[in-house]
């Protein structure tokens, strides 16, 4: 299908859904309709409020996103009901007129009182919170440009941190919850709808770490009503072995009871990349001077003009999202059905992702004791990856010999082939205009997700009740790579054609009964609850490679004259035990006790099963007569929290990690006839001792409420310690083995403080909040086992190193001290095992050990991977019907290897480079910290060193949107009652981002590799990812009669 | 009422009880693309499967990846770009993948360079393989006959002195592993001394000698027979200067041995060119091969087929037409990189009329062959120095079923040691032993020239009359390093690019910070 095709089935899908839920939930016939806005004590219009035609049941609606309403009365007098949760319930008169306005403030007493947090298997008031717990909702979601959940977190929750691999959309996440404790995994378990999703990546094609996508982006941001982020060990500790890292409860939205709503939204937006934010590289008569002195002679081709390679790569791109909802419901029966349609592409040439998605839920009484429901998410997402060769194509263009045209009219392709005449020779230049053309190069991926759960509920005697629920996560993936024949060398050789083709599917089916029972007697209140959860997880893949397609019009490896294919598999299950108690004595002192007993197929019987309990209290201080008494005015609420609990992790990088096996795909030619035969060997060292890994966390917090609720403020500190951390260990090669081996080894904490706090206020006619939130984290690597240190980096290379009493993973280089200007400087040189003979113009390696030479073990501490505090802050303000929102994000103390400078800068091979290279020593004096230019480098310059380690500290403004609400009844006389709220709002993300940092952008990841997965032992490393793009939105959000 | 409570209550206890029994999932789970330990070794063949598991990691020493460290054939820079045999290309294409390459041509040897990382990996995972054989074959549950146990043991044997043997060539004092690791806290081992190494290594080809068939079937040819472990003790004994014992061993192998020198073409130059025949593998000459096949599978040269995350396989061949083949990007046919030509000192190593050179190299003048390409004239512009090598390629290996079809694999078996190379090490062994010259030693050298029609020598000095030998009859095969570091020659041969800790190679530095300590690096590096 091509993309018109996409984008027309897309369209004509919502259209349909319209069609089909205003037609089935047009509502009786009334004599007027009453339009109107229901706005919290900011002015900001209130979502979801309830309105409610007194003494008519059936006779009510929800506000919609902006907080308008509409409702349909018979003639006469009427008294609207309205109430909304934390929220001071009004009724209003209405006689004959159509129009009204309410305005709601907060209610001091039941304030937050019956606001519901949704926690692992059940749903607990905030108020009665004894553990850390982050909430955002849709308001922080809906109109954010994000592509998936996990992105809208970014800069909102304390101890969340979110970073990007790459501004190509769908690239994956990586969420932090209160620092590293692992050295495998660190991404937190995510529960959608109660089904936990597997964080594993096996959806994609030709796998490396640059190819990888977010599987959560198969997820439409638009559906989800919250996300909560159970941080420490008493919230997460209920999901047991996999809640080492944190907990992420996604919870979609559900119908109400009252009149269907249709609502519409979405927004078109134009993504780019500042021409600021380029690299400055040297034009054709620099490049041909460096080279010359490098000993290339490229002077024939001075005459020939610049070519912007990086222009030819950035584009900017557009991104149109369109969702469609329909909620309402009866008394019986509720039901919220939504559609979605994202097309986003990327900022470089071949980067594309699109999306369309369904989302269905429903809930039904039935009888007095049951209640039934399920979810529904159906959606497929594309993505079109830049080819293997072209990954990271700007940055990589940017090396380009600058006189080197992509074009060429004489071409049967019209492009210019890469040879020694038209570049020189030894000069580099790939022709990523090809590289980056889908009819020739193309990494296209596909995802099918069905993610559904459905729960059965009986209460046969009140407080008593029984919950069955069973969730399944369907994924069939469908990748291809796919290169078309070439006769001329454009830059990845003469070729043939290839197509490889893998499907992947992945299933996981979760079953849950959990027994829950309410009680409340005097000023006590218990809740218990017990249950039983298993979970089964099966992967099972086909790849199929097909080289000299007899027509590559017919994209299948089939057609192919060499045809290979090859199976993976996988598969583990888990079977837990869970309990936990909640007591409430006076609505003073809180308690909860959670435990669960885990066991899972990924380790041997011996080790197999892992028990995780949790306690935390909480006392509501406010509540108590003393500090009634104090009336002070101040403070509205206080309430002091303390948590201590343990959750486990089972996720190892290699499955079967303890079994001895053999990989069966080694093999050896032999016999006369040369035959193929298999050799199956080890490929992995088994552990059989492995076991689970656990964190103990303790959390100390306050959550308060000052100054008439004008001021919410959270802290909290928290002390994370993860014992036998599940370690890929970089085993010794005499071992006989390449790859690491899965371990437990060591101690690694995570300690720090978060912060959070929202200030609101009116003033006349504006209304505006301000708040902020902050986190620090101390990482600290307490023991290592026996082992002395773990030398790590991305690809084989030596970048990172982990050692007891640091934190996990800094980086581990030179350190270097200026040039060696003069011969004098050179004779009193050091011996330098990397070094075959300095001369003027090299750089100076520092003998850190002090023992009168440079070698191994000079390499030392030369940087921080990992951010040592995060933050961000919005401000917020309506004015009338105006409404404005700014949102910074931020993070601190944190180093990144910039790798593409050091490319740039290594003035050795026939790239081009960085304009900072015009400033390279050419003398004595001339420079203390650009080296000289030498093809040969004998000093090794460019050897891995401080040189390329820069602060990657930043501060984003993330978000700025304007939005503009119309008048309600201007709106429905205009449109014949048709729309009853609209709102329009322009809005630009990642507007600027304040750094020092010398590169696309310092929020990086990984450094990439043919290992996929994340990698905290090579963390934050640039190899030149697409950068966060700047999105100019224009936006709307209507909903109709 | 209250017991209407207690017996809903019972009921509902009795339907979680039910659902929870009947659903309880399976927690024994089994792996499902890989097999146990536990139910392999036990049947002949699954111990000739992993036998060849051994020889497969002797494959990747030229492998290629971009998954593990990005190994460019790493085994050709070593022994062969570092020597003054070979050179790297000017107008090579490739560019920043050579880097490294280039930097062994221009005798830079660090602990960081990838190429000794990459060879020691293979070379302990070969001897990892071979070990878990020769435990195995004690493993109390398979079900080979004693005769089938001692082959088995003696073949797992060959291998894991083939590899102690490069270990030692490379390292001078690598660790000695003759067991399974299994403890994860204990995986490291010290250096070894010579002596030791030397021990195991002859005591395993002993083993080898006495436990092997002399010959394979049809179907096996390929694998190391007694008398490829014979020719390897000797050339072991040369390396550790113990003569006597060399000269025994040669003898043995000369003497009841199957090897002969082709001989009985027409045209003598035939003789020596059949060595290197796609259609004539394993043939009178070869005392062990490399062995290459296909195409099978995905010919992806890419990958190393054993620790590739993508399960998918390799190609069976190396990458010998990609580095060595013309340079594409100079403007040769065909897709090569051509980043190896041969350099003038090799060249003039030949002596005048010596026919092996036009066999050998690739020269103005001559007439080029490649895959699917027909006689075309050689353009010196196809490489810097207007040669390249021939040795492996021309008329003779034009064959397309030679090649993968993306022409970057190639499927001629490297020909380790041939029966010419075991001459001139016995006639080095007799020369020696004679203190520098021995008739017997020139008579073995002469044989090696005469089937290539060439006059016995007339050079009054043997030593460097076998070393002349040496250098031309064996160009291009992975000898002349080690040839180098064995005499002692480098500060003749380099001159003032050569130090003397250059004898032996760094290890690896990842395996030095890996070793906590007991790995000790070679002096200089």
């Amino acid at each position: 299908m091509n993309r018109k095709s996409y984008l027309s089935s897309g369209l004509t899908a919502l259209c349909f859904l319209v069609m089909i839920f205003c037609s089935l939930h047009t509502s009786a016939q009334a004599d007027r309709t009453i339009t109107g806005k229901i706005t919290d004590e900011t002015g900001a219009g209130l979502a979801g409020v309830s309105v409610v035609l007194k003494g008519a049941s059936n006779a009510g609606t929800v506000t919609n996103e902006t907080g308008n309403f509409s409702l349909r009365v018979p003639a006469g007098k009427h008294t609207l009901s309205v109430s909304y949760t934390g929220y001071t319930g009004r009724e209003i008169a209405v006689d004959g007129q159509t129009a009204v306005n309410i305005s709601l403030s907060p209610d001091p007493q039941a304030k937050d009182l019956n606001e519901v947090v949704v926690v692992g298997y059940g749903t607990q008031r905030k108020v009665d919170l004894t553990g850390s717990v982050g909430s955002i909702s849709r308001k922080d979601i809906a109109t954010r440009p994000v592509t998936s959940p996990d992105q809208a977190l970014t800069g909102k929750i304390t101890g969340v941190s979110i970073t990007n691999r790459s501004g190509d959309p769908a690239a994956p996440i990586d969420v932090r919850i209160r620092g590293i404790g692992t050295v495998g995994t660190n991404q937190p378990l995510f529960v959608i709808d109660g089904v936990p999703i597997v964080q594993t990546s096996n959806v994609t094609v030709n796998t490396a770490s640059y190819s990888e996508s977010n599987p959560l982006a198969a997820m439409n941001p638009n559906d989800i009503e919250t996300i909560d982020v159970l941080k420490d060990a008493s919230a997460s500790a209920i999901y047991g072995a996999r809640a080492a890292n944190g907990v992420i409860i996604i919870t979609t939205k559900r119908g109400k009871e009252g009149k269907a709503t249709v609502s519409y939204d979405g927004y078109q937006g134009w993504q780019s990349v500042a021409k600021s934010q380029y690299f400055d590289v040297l034009n054709v008569q620099q490049y041909i001077a460096l080279q010359s002195e490098l000993g290339r002679d490229y002077s024939e081709f001075s005459s020939k003009p610049n070519f912007d390679w990086q222009d030819a790569i950035f584009k900017t791109a557009h991104v149109t999202n369109h969702n469609i909802s329909v909620s309402g419901g009866s008394k019986n029966a509720t039901f919220n059905v939504g559609a979605g349609f994202h097309d986003q592409d990327g900022v470089e040439l071949a980067q594309a992702f699109k999306r369309i998605s369904l989302k269905a839920n429903s809930d039904f009484k039935v009888g007095k004791f049951l209640r039934f429901g399920e979810s529904v998410l159906i959606s497929s997402t594309e993505r079109g990856i830049q080819s293997e060769g072209a990954n990271f194509a700007a940055a990589g263009a940017s090396r380009n010999a600058p006189y080197y045209n992509p074009y060429d009219p004489n071409d049967p392709l019209g492009l210019n082939p890469s040879t020694a005449e038209t570049r020189g020779a030894n000069a580099s230049a790939n022709n990523y205009i090809w590289a980056l053309d889908t009819r020739y190069n193309e990494v296209h991926v596909t995802l099918r997700k069905i993610l559904a759960n459905a729960y059965g509920e009986i209460e046969p005697i009140p407080g008593l009740k029984y919950r069955l629920a069973v969730g399944v996560d369907y994924n069939v993936g469908d990748g291809f790579f796919f290169q078309e024949a070439t006769t001329a060398d454009y830059g990845g050789g003469i070729r043939r054609s290839l197509m490889t083709s893998e499907r992947p599917l992945e299933t996981t089916t979760n079953m849950t009964h959990t027994l829950t029972y309410t009680k409340e007697f005097g000023k006590h209140s218990v809740t218990a609850l017990v249950g039983e959860e298993e979970t089964n997880f099966s992967f099972t893949k086909v790849r199929l490679q097909g080289g000299d397609l007899f027509n590559t019009n017919i994209r299948f490896p089939t057609v192919a004259s060499t045809i290979a294919a090859t199976n993976e598999g996988d598969h583990w299950a888990l079977r837990g035990y869970l309990g936990r108690l909640f007591y409430n004595f006076d609505n003073r002192y809180l308690v909860t006790f959670n435990v669960r007993r885990d066991e899972s197929s990924r380790f041997s019987k011996d080790h197999r099963s892992g028990t995780f309990p949790s306690v935390s209290a909480g006392w509501k201080l406010s509540e108590e007569k003393f500090f009634t008494k104090m009336d002070s005015k101040i403070f509205d609420d206080v309430k002091i929290r303390a948590s201590w609990g343990q959750a486990g992790n089972q996720f190892t990088g290699t499955n079967f990690a303890y079994l001895p096996s053999l990989q069966s795909n080694i093999f050896y030619a032999i016999g006369a006839g040369q035959n193929v035969v298999r050799g199956p060997a080890p490929v992995i060292f088994a552990n059989e001792n492995l076991k689970w890994e656990t964190s103990t966390q303790v959390d100390v917090g306050a959550d308060i409420t000052m100054l008439g609720q004008k001021v919410d403020i959270t802290v909290d500190y928290y002390n994370k310690v993860t014992n036998d951390v599940l370690l890929s260990l970089p085993i010794p090669y005499v071992s006989g083995y390449f790859l690491p081996a899965d371990a437990n080894i060591g101690q690694i904490k995570n300690s720090g403080i978060e912060l959070a706090a929202t200030y609101r206020n009116k003033v006349g006619k504006l209304s505006y909040s301000i708040g902020g939130n902050f986190t620090t984290v101390k990482n600290k690597v307490t023991s290592l086992g026996g082992i002395k240190e773990i030398v790590s980096g991305a690809g084989g290379s030596l970048t990172h190193r982990t050692t007891a009493g640091d934190e996990l993973g800094y980086f581990y280089g030179y350190k270097t001290d200026g040039i060696y200007q003069n011969a004098g400087d050179v004779a009193k040189a050091l011996p330098d095992a990397f070094s075959v003979g300095a001369q003027p113009g090299d750089i100076r390696f520092v003998d850190v050990n002090g023992d009168s030479k440079v070698d191994a073990l000079d390499r030392t501490r030369i940087g921080k991977a990992m951010p040592g505090y995060y933050y961000g802050f919005n401000l917020s303000g309506n004015y009338g019907a105006f409404d404005l929102s700014l949102f910074f994000q931020g993070r601190g103390d944190i180093d990144v290897y910039n790798a593409v400078r050091a490319n740039m800068e290594s003035m050795k091979e026939g790239n081009n480079a960085r304009v900072s290279v015009l400033g390279r020593w050419t003398g004595e004096g001339t420079s203390n910290t650009m080296p000289r230019a030498t093809a040969s480098d004998p000093n090794s310059n460019t050897r891995y060193s401080d040189r390329w380690i820069e602060d990657g500290s930043y501060l984003r403004f993330k978000n700025l949107q304007l939005g503009f609400v119309f008048p309600a009844q201007k709106l429905r006389s205009l449109t014949g009652e048709f729309i009853t709220g609209a709102r329009f709002y322009v809005g630009v993300q990642n507007l600027f981002t304040f750094t020092g940092y010398d590169g696309y952008d310092p929020e990086v990841t990984r450094g990439s590799s043919f290992q996929k997965g994340e990698f905290p032992l090579a963390n934050s490393v640039d190899d030149g990812a697409s950068p966060q793009p700047r999105i100019i939105q224009l936006g709307w959000q209507v909903t109709f009669n | 009422m209250k017991s209407k409570i207690v017996l809903k209550g019972c009921l509902l206890g009795l339907i979680i009880l039910l659902v929870i029994n009947f659903s309880c999932n399976k927690l024994d789970l089994q792996p499902l693309d890989r097999l146990t330990s536990a139910t392999f070794y036990k049947t002949a063949v699954d111990f000739d499967g992993a036998i060849f598991g051994g020889y497969s990691s002797i494959t990747d020493l030229w492998g290629t990846s971009t998954e593990t460290l990005n190994e460019r054939g790493e085994f050709w820079a070593i022994s062969l770009a570092a020597t003054d045999d070979v050179t790297i290309n000017g107008k090579a294409g490739g560019g920043g993948d050579l880097a490294h390459a280039r930097d062994m041509d221009n005798t830079i040897f660090r602990a960081s360079d990838l190429a000794f990382a990459a060879i020691y990996t293979q070379v302990y995972e070969g001897i990892a393989r071979a070990n878990i054989v020769i435990e195995a074959a004690d493993n109390g549950i398979n079900e080979l006959t004693d005769e089938q146990k001692t082959q088995f043991v003696a073949e797992a044997k060959f291998i894991r002195a083939f590899f102690h043997f490069l270990a030692l060539q490379m390292w001078g004092t690598p660790p000695l592993v003759l067991e399974v690791k299994k403890d994860l806290n204990n995986l490291a081992s010290p250096n070894a001394t010579q002596d030791a190494l030397y021990a195991a290594i002859l005591q395993d080809l002993q083993d080898a000698y006495a436990g092997l068939p002399a010959s394979w079937d049809a179907s096996n040819v390929g694998r190391a027979t007694k008398w490829t472990a014979k020719a390897f003790e000797g050339k072991v004994d040369v390396w550790k200067k113990d003569w006597d014992a060399a000269i025994a061993a040669f003898a043995t192998v000369k003497d009841e041995g199957p090897y002969s020198l082709f001989d009985g073409n027409a045209d003598k130059i035939d003789n020596y060119l059949d060595n290197f025949d796609f259609k004539k593998e394993n043939g009178v000459e070869s005392i062990f091969e490399i062995q290459y096949g296909g195409p099978f599978s995905d010919d992806n040269l890419w990958v190393f087929d054993d620790t590739h995350s993508e399960n998918f396989k390799a190609s069976q061949g190396t990458g010998r037409p990609w580095y060595w083949n013309a340079s594409n990007d100079a403007g040769a046919p065909g897709g090569a990189m051509g980043w190896y030509i041969p350099t003038q000192s090799l060249v003039d190593e030949f002596e005048a009329g010596d026919p092996r050179l036009e066999a050998t190299i690739y020269r103005d003048g001559d007439t080029y062959y490649n895959r699917g390409v027909s006689a075309v004239p050689w353009d010196p512009a196809w490489s810097s120095n207007g040669m390249m090598v021939k040795k492996y390629f021309g008329i003779r290996n034009a064959d397309n079923s030679a090649y993968s079809p993306n022409e970057q694999a190639g499927y001629n078996n490297e020909r380790w040691y041939r029966y010419s190379e075991m001459l001139l090490l016995y006639a080095e062994a007799l020369i020696e032993k004679g203190g520098g010259t021995s008739a017997e030693g020139m008579a073995l050298v002469n044989e090696v020239r005469a089937r290539v029609g060439l006059a016995a020598s007339t050079n009054p000095d043997h030593r460097a009359a076998v070393r002349h030998e040496r250098r031309v009859e064996l160009a291009f095969e992975p000898h002349r390093w080690f040839d180098i570091t064995r005499w002692d020659i480098g500060a003749t041969v380099f001159g003032g690019a050569w130090k003397p800790f250059y004898k032996v190679f760094p290890f690896p530095q990842t395996e030095i910070d890996r070793s906590d300590g007991q790995l000790i690096q070679n002096e200089g590096y």
